[in-house]
């Protein structure tokens, strides 16, 4: 990935996540963990023209997953954020977005994903609290 | 071995008058069999498609997501009579869970150099489920020339007057596009055909029009420069979608028999109007593709679009309406939003309003859809300025030598079909 350090990079992607998205096509996204002492929060940053592979919409549920058992969280306790970063575009709706996550939990896997629009404030209380 | 090989039909925006050219998908993939396979192809488009046992595979080419269910159906007649289903192409690429449940097989990704093993598995009754090739793109180099023999070449003509042929220069697209799924289907990464490859595969097309079919050729300006000036001696008639923005690529591309470009048009802004008076400018005309129904489109913003374009003289507009196409961001944020209303792939033509539009209803963009149809081609209907069009391309051909005339043979037929008067 190109080093050109954003906002968005520094305050929400720690490293970037190697995974084998939708018909095991190599992907990426940018990931942070963030250890709380009743909570797991992770934040999973869409990567657009530097992911080769699925988009975080796209596999969010295996995603999910496959976050949980790689960094050997808890899911009961995790909180799921999915953060979409400004794309550069002129049209003002491409702007950076966060969504909170909610999934059913069947067979201790992550299912049925359903995303509610949160602010970047509401991101950092998440985070802090 | 004996494959049929169909491309499955589908509804077509009403307002626009129907062309149906010569699909580019299925000779293409046709080109990358073995040579010994005898392929009879059929386009649904055009013809009616058979269905009998007189044939050893059926292989279902799949462009577009309107065509998909389609081609789910054919498979599912032909699964029934107990022949083997394969299924490939842009949409099999978009849809290929859901097509897993109507198909022996699904190939996945870019034929070349894949295919002798498909079929070797098929002769030894060893079909795999799956060929999975996403991302895993053959040397770009070892693209050859489509094999257009199998198309039956009389049902690609209107009145006499022959239908573009397709081409393609590269595979891949380095732009992430709000609505559109190239990335997902072709790569990231721009990668160019060796020009040689291109120009001689265009110089073996029996048709002096083109249609260069590639998402975008303002992707590497040295390339797009090197393939217009290899074009030049070739004196075809060529459109495509989008040319770089700079006035030695246009001048170019205008020497290469530019004939008319795709251009989206997403705004009113002098950026826009500049731009096609550029084209103009350079004797390239434009066909505007219009999205409507886009986050940043009031009812008031459409209304005014469909105003520039009149005032802008785009010589030809087709209008559509934002379509959430699987693996794109207009997709995935839809998704999120919650906002995507029909997932019934048939009304993904590009004419059906299929979510929920931010500023307006569903069913007032529908009306603003056949509003801007209407208001467009009010003053000068479709065949007149597409008469304009024709016109355009038969004087730079009878400049340099290249006109042919109408098959009077086919003057009273259309795609195949005798013309009811």
């Amino acid at each position: 990935m190109s080093k050109k350090v954003n906002d968005y990079e520094q305050n929400y992607i720690e490293e970037i996540f190697d995974f084998k998205g939708l018909w095991d096509m190599p992907s990426k996204c940018g990931l942070k963990v963030i250890e709380k002492t009743d909570k797991t929060v992770v934040i999973v940053t869409d990567l657009y023209h530097e992911n080769p592979g699925t988009s975080i919409t796209e596999f969010c549920t295996q995603l999910a997953t496959i976050i949980a058992k790689e960094k050997n969280i808890n899911i009961n306790k995790m909180i799921f954020i999915q953060h979409n970063p400004d794309l550069g575009s002129k049209y003002d709706f491409l702007v950076e977005s966060f969504d909170l996550v909610k999934f059913e939990i069947v067979n201790n896997e992550f299912q049925n994903p359903k995303w509610e629009n949160i602010s970047k404030e509401d991101v950092e209380k998440i985070i802090n609290e | 071995m004996k494959l049929r090989l169909i491309y499955p039909k589908w509804e077509k925006l009403q307002e626009q008058t129907t062309f149906n050219l010569p699909p580019h998908g299925p000779v293409v993939m046709a080109a990358a069999l073995p040579k010994d396979i005898e392929v009879e192809f059929f386009d649904e488009n055009v013809q009616e498609v058979k269905f009998d046992e007189n044939v050893d595979l059926v292989a279902i080419s799949v462009m577009l997501t309107a065509q998909i269910k389609r081609g789910w159906q054919i498979a599912d007649k032909y699964r029934q009579m107990g022949v083997k289903v394969i299924f490939g192409g842009i949409a099999t690429m978009l849809h290929a869970e859901e097509t897993l449940n109507h198909a022996d097989s699904v190939f996945l990704g870019e034929a070349e150099g894949r295919m002798h093993d498909v079929i070797d598995d098929f002769k030894q009754g060893k079909l795999k489920k799956v060929y999975n090739y996403l991302l895993k793109h053959p040397d770009i180099s070892c693209i050859g020339t489509a094999r257009r023999e199998i198309l039956n070449r009389e049902y690609y003509f209107h009145k006499g007057v022959q239908m573009v042929d397709l081409v393609h220069a590269s595979r891949g697209c380095r732009f992430v596009c709000y609505p559109c799924c190239a990335n997902f289907l072709g790569g990231k990464l721009f990668r160019p055909r060796p020009i040689d490859k291109v120009v001689e595969e265009m110089e073996s097309i029996d048709n002096n029009r083109l249609f260069i079919v590639d998402n975008s050729l303002a992707q590497d300006t040295q390339w797009e420069k090197d393939l217009f000036k290899a074009m030049i001696p070739l004196k075809k008639k060529w459109c495509s979608h989008t040319i770089e923005d700079k006035p030695e690529v246009l001048d170019l591309a205008a020497q290469a028999g530019a004939w008319y470009v795709y251009q989206a048009i997403f705004d009113t802004s002098d950026y826009i109007k500049e731009r096609v008076k550029r084209y103009h400018d350079h004797g390239i005309m434009v066909e505007g593709t219009i999205f409507l129904g886009m986050d940043n489109q009031t009812e008031d913003d459409i209304l005014r679009l469909i105003d520039f374009l009149l005032e802008i003289e785009l010589d030809l507009a087709e209008f559509t309406v934002l379509t959430p196409f699987r693996h794109t961001k207009s997709y995935d944020d839809l998704l999120r939003q919650g906002r995507i209303i029909d997932k019934n792939w048939d009304n993904y033509n590009a004419g059906k309003v299929v979510f929920n539009p931010k500023h307006i209803k569903p069913e007032r963009l529908q009306e603003l859809y056949h509003y801007a149809w209407d208001t467009f081609y009010e003053k000068e209907t479709q065949e007149q300025k597409m008469f304009k069009l024709m016109l355009n391309v038969i004087e730079k051909e009878i400049k340099d030598g290249t006109y042919k005339s109408r098959r009077d043979d086919l003057a009273e037929s259309s795609f195949g079909n005798k013309i009811k008067r």
